[in-house]
C-alpha cells in the first residue's frame, strides 16, 4: 500500500485501534516502569552525587565516573569482564548452535525430549552447579583422584580451579541452555528447502551453511550472544567461587562497592559504564554480522 | 547469448523407499534442447527421478548421463542441471537481485558482468525494476518468475521443473504455460518438466513422458499419445476417455474387429491387444457424433442425461449391453436431442483403440 493510501484512511478507528493497543501494554509497561526503569533513574541520579560521612549527599560531581574509567583496579576488571564474559558467551553460543542445528535438522524424532533436558538444565540450581563443578575440578576433585587412581598424575593438577578458564567453561555450563532457546526458535523457521536450493545453484555443504543457513539464523544467535553475554558480564557469583585472583570480574567489583564500601555512587558509576559498555558490545557485534552475512 | 542444453540420458534406473518401489527399472533419453513433461498422479515417481536427476536422490541402481557426462553419485552443486522448486524456496534473507544474483555470486563471476546478466534475467522473464525488491513482496506469479531466472542465470545445460505452477491461479497459470515455453525456445536449454496436469503437458511438451506407479506407461509426441493411448491408464489420464467393454473377434487389415454387445465395429487395435476374449475400447467424448450419417461405427442407446457446457453439450448414452458413453457434441446436434429418448451414435474406427483391460478386472 502506497503512503497516499495509508493517509486517506479515515483517522477515528486507527486511534480507536491504537486505544486497543494501549490497554493491552500498559500492566506489562507499568510493571517494568516501577521495577526496572524507576530503580535505574534514581541509581542514575545517585552516580552524580557522593557519599560524606556514611551519607549519600546530593552534591552534583563528575568524580565517581572519572574514577570508574581511569582507575587501574577498574579497568582491570573491565577487561577481565570483557574477556571472560566474551569467551563464555562465544563458547556457550557455539555449543548451544551446534545442539540446535543437531536437533533441528538431523535428530528431528529427539526433538521434544532434547528441548524438554534443555529446560531442565535451565532450572536446575545456578549454585549447585558451581559447586558441582568445584567438585568435579578441585584439588580433591573426581577429574584429580580420578587421574590420580589410574596413574597418570603423581599429584593434583592445580590449575583446573580458580582461574579465568575455571570461571569461562562454568559460565559457558550455564549459558547453552539459555543460548538454545533463541537459537532453536530461529532455526525452526529456517527453510530446509532453501539450503536445498543454494545446493542445487552451485554451493557446496559449507558454502550453503555460510551463504543461507547461517544469515538466516543470524537473528537468534545475535540473541543468543547478546543475552549470555549480558548475563555473563553481570556475574559476581561464577567468579567468585571459581574464579582465583586473576578471575575478578567487574560484578565482583561492584558487588563491594555496594556492599562492603557502602559507596552507593561510585557502585552506581560502575554500573553504569558496565552497562554502556555491554550495549557498546552488543550493538557492534549484531551491526557486524548484519552486514557480514547478508 | 546462446546457452544451449543437453541430452539426458536415464539408464534402468531404480529406487525404493523401504519396501515401496519409487522407481522400477526407468530408462528415457532425452534429446538436446527438448521440452520434455514427465506426467502422472502424485506417487508415480515423476518428482523422484527429477529428483534423481538434481543430484538430491540417489537411485538404487542404474545410471544418469548428462551431454555425455555421467552425473549420478555427484552432489547437486557439480551438476550441469538446476531445478525450479515447487515452493520456489527463494531466499528469504535476500532482494530479487540477490536471489537471481546468487549462482554468480558461488561461481565467482566478476561484479559487472554479474549485474548485466542479472539484468538481462530479469527482464527475460518481464521483472525489470523488481531487483531491489524483497522477496517476501512478490506475488505468487511474481515469486514464480524470480525463482525461474534464479535457476537460469548461470545458463545450466538442463533445467528442471518441479510443478512450478502447480501454486498459481488457472488464470496465470495458463499465461506463464506460454511464457515458459517462449523461454524455452528461447535458450534453448534442455526442459524436464514435473507436472500431474494433463493439459499443462499438452500444452507446452514436445515430448510427454506418462509415468504410473514407478515405471513409464508411454511416451511420445502430444497428439500421439492423445490419439494412440497405450493402455486404460494412459487413455484416462490424458484427456478424457470412455472405456467401454466388448470382445475382441479378430482382425481385418489394418484394424481390429470387436463386439459391442450384438453391435460389430472396427477400432484401431493397441498394443499387445488380445485377437480374441474381453477387450476395452477407448474412445474420446469428442469424437463420438450423436448424427452418424454413414460413420463406419454405429451403436443404438438411449439419452441418459443432458449437460450444457455453453459452446457444446455433454450425452450421457447408456448403450444396449448397459454401458454409459459420454459424448461431448456441437450446439447443433445435442440441442435436438431430448432426455429418455433414442440416439443412434457413430465414430470413426481411427478414433477409437482396442486395449487390454487390465489385470485387476
Amino acid at each position: 500500500m502506497s503512503s497516499e493510501a495509508r493517509a486517506r484512511r479515515p483517522l477515528a478507528p486507527r486511534l480507536r485501534r491504537r486505544g486497543a493497543a494501549a490497554a493491552q501494554i500498559s500492566p506489562a509497561a507499568l510493571f517494568v516502569l516501577a521495577f526496572a526503569v524507576a530503580p535505574l533513574v534514581i541509581f542514575l541520579l545517585y552516580s552524580f552525587w557522593k557519599v560524606s560521612n556514611f551519607e549519600i549527599v546530593s552534591e552534583w560531581n563528575l568524580g565517581n565516573y572519572s574514577e570508574a574509567l581511569g582507575e587501574e583496579v577498574y579497568r582491570r576488571a573491565f577487561l577481565n569482564t570483557l574477556r571472560i564474559a566474551g569467551s563464555a558467551a562465544l563458547l556457550a553460543t557455539l555449543i548451544a548452535y551446534l545442539f540446535a542445528h543437531a536437533m533441528r535438522f538431523h535428530l528431528r524424532r529427539w526433538q521434544e525430549p532434547l528441548l524438554f533436558c534443555v529446560i531442565v538444565a535451565l532450572f536446575s540450581g545456578y549454585l549447585v552447579r558451581i559447586f558441582a563443578w568445584r567438585t568435579l575440578l578441585g584439588e580433591h576433585g573426581f577429574i584429580n583422584e580420578t587421574l590420580l587412581s589410574i596413574g597418570i598424575i603423581n599429584e593434583p593438577l592445580g590449575f583446573l580451579l580458580y582461574n579465568r578458564i575455571a570461571a569461562v567453561v562454568v559460565l559457558a555450563n550455564f549459558l547453552v541452555p539459555l543460548a538454545i532457546l533463541p537459537i532453536y526458535g530461529v532455526l525452526q523457521n529456517v527453510d530446509e528447502r532453501e539450503v536445498l536450493a543454494a545446493r542445487d545453484l552451485g554451493c557446496g555443504p559449507a558454502g550453503a551453511f555460510r551463504r543461507v543457513t547461517l544469515p538466516l539464523a543470524w537473528p537468534g544467535i545475535a540473541a543468543a550472544l547478546a543475552l549470555t553475554f549480558i548475563i555473563a558480564a553481570a556475574d559476581y557469583l561464577t567468579p567468585t567461587l571459581v574464579g582465583g585472583v586473576n578471575g575478578t570480574m567487574i560484578g565482583q567489583t561492584i558487588a563491594t562497592t555496594f556492599l562492603d564500601s557502602f559507596d552507593w555512587p561510585a557502585g552506581a558509576a560502575i554500573s553504569f559504564v558496565t552497562l554502556a559498555l555491554i550495549l557498546l558490545i552488543v550493538a557492534t557485534v549484531r551491526l557486524l554480522g548484519n552486514r557480514v552475512l547478508r | 547469448m546462446t546457452p544451449s542444453g543437453a541430452s539426458v540420458s536415464i539408464r534402468a534406473v531404480a529406487k525404493s523407499f523401504g519396501d515401496t518401489a519409487a522407481l522400477r527399472d526407468v530408462s528415457l533419453e532425452l534429446g538436446s534442447g527438448e521440452f520434455v513433461s514427465l506426467l502422472g498422479p502424485s506417487g508415480c515417481g515423476k518428482t523422484s527421478l527429477l529428483r534423481i536427476v538434481g543430484g538430491f536422490l540417489e537411485p538404487d541402481q542404474g545410471e544418469v548421463w548428462v551431454g555425455g557426462e555421467r552425473i549420478d553419485g555427484l552432489p547437486p552443486n557439480k551438476r550441469p542441471v538446476n531445478t525450479v522448486f515447487q515452493s520456489y524456496a527463494l531466499f528469504s534473507h535476500k532482494t530479487v537481485a540477490g536471489n537471481v544474483a546468487f549462482p554468480l555470486e558461488v561461481a565467482k563471476v566478476g561484479k559487472a558482468e554479474r549485474r548485466e546478466r542479472v539484468e538481462e534475467m530479469l527482464a527475460m522473464v518481464r521483472l525489470e525494476g523488481f531487483g531491489e525488491r524483497p522477496v517476501s513482496a512478490l506475488s505468487g506469479g511474481q515469486a514464480q518468475r524470480v525463482a525461474l531466472a534464479r535457476a537460469l542465470v548461470a545458463r545450466p545445460a538442463v533445467l528442471l521443473l518441479d510443478e512450478p505452477l502447480a501454486a498459481l491461479d488457472l488464470k496465470l497459470r495458463k499465461a506463464m504455460q506460454l511464457e515458459l515455453r517462449r523461454i524455452h525456445d528461447r535458450l534453448g536449454t534442455t526442459f524436464v518438466y514435473v507436472t500431474h496436469d494433463q493439459e499443462e503437458a499438452l500444452t507446452m511438451s514436445d515430448r510427454i513422458v506418462l509415468m504410473n506407479e514407478g515405471a513409464i506407461v508411454q511416451e511420445g509426441e502430444p497428439r500421439a499419445i492423445y490419439d494412440l493411448p497405450a493402455d486404460p491408464f494412459a487413455s484416462d489420464f490424458l484427456g478424457e476417455a470412455n472405456l467401454i467393454e466388448a470382445e475382441a473377434a479378430g482382425r481385418t487389415g489394418e484394424l481390429a474387429v470387436a463386439r459391442i454387445g450384438s453391435k460389430r465395429i472396427l477400432a484401431r487395435p493397441g498394443p499387445e491387444v488380445p485377437a480374441s476374449g474381453p477387450v476395452l475400447i477407448s474412445l474420446r467424448p469428442e469424437r463420438i457424433s450423436t448424427a452418424p450419417g454413414a460413420a463406419a461405427n454405429r451403436v443404438p442407446g438411449r439419452v441418459q442425461r443432458l449437460v450444457f457446457l455453453g459452446h457444446a453439450v455433454r450425452v450421457l448414452v447408456e448403450l444396449e449391453n448397459g454401458a454409459v458413453v459420454t459424448a461431448q457434441v456441437s450446439r447443433g446436434d445435442g440441442d435436438g436431442l431430448a432426455e429418455g429418448g433414442s440416439v443412434e451414435l457413430g465414430w470413426e474406427p481411427e478414433d477409437a483403440v482396442l486395449m487390454e483391460p487390465p489385470a485387476a478386472l
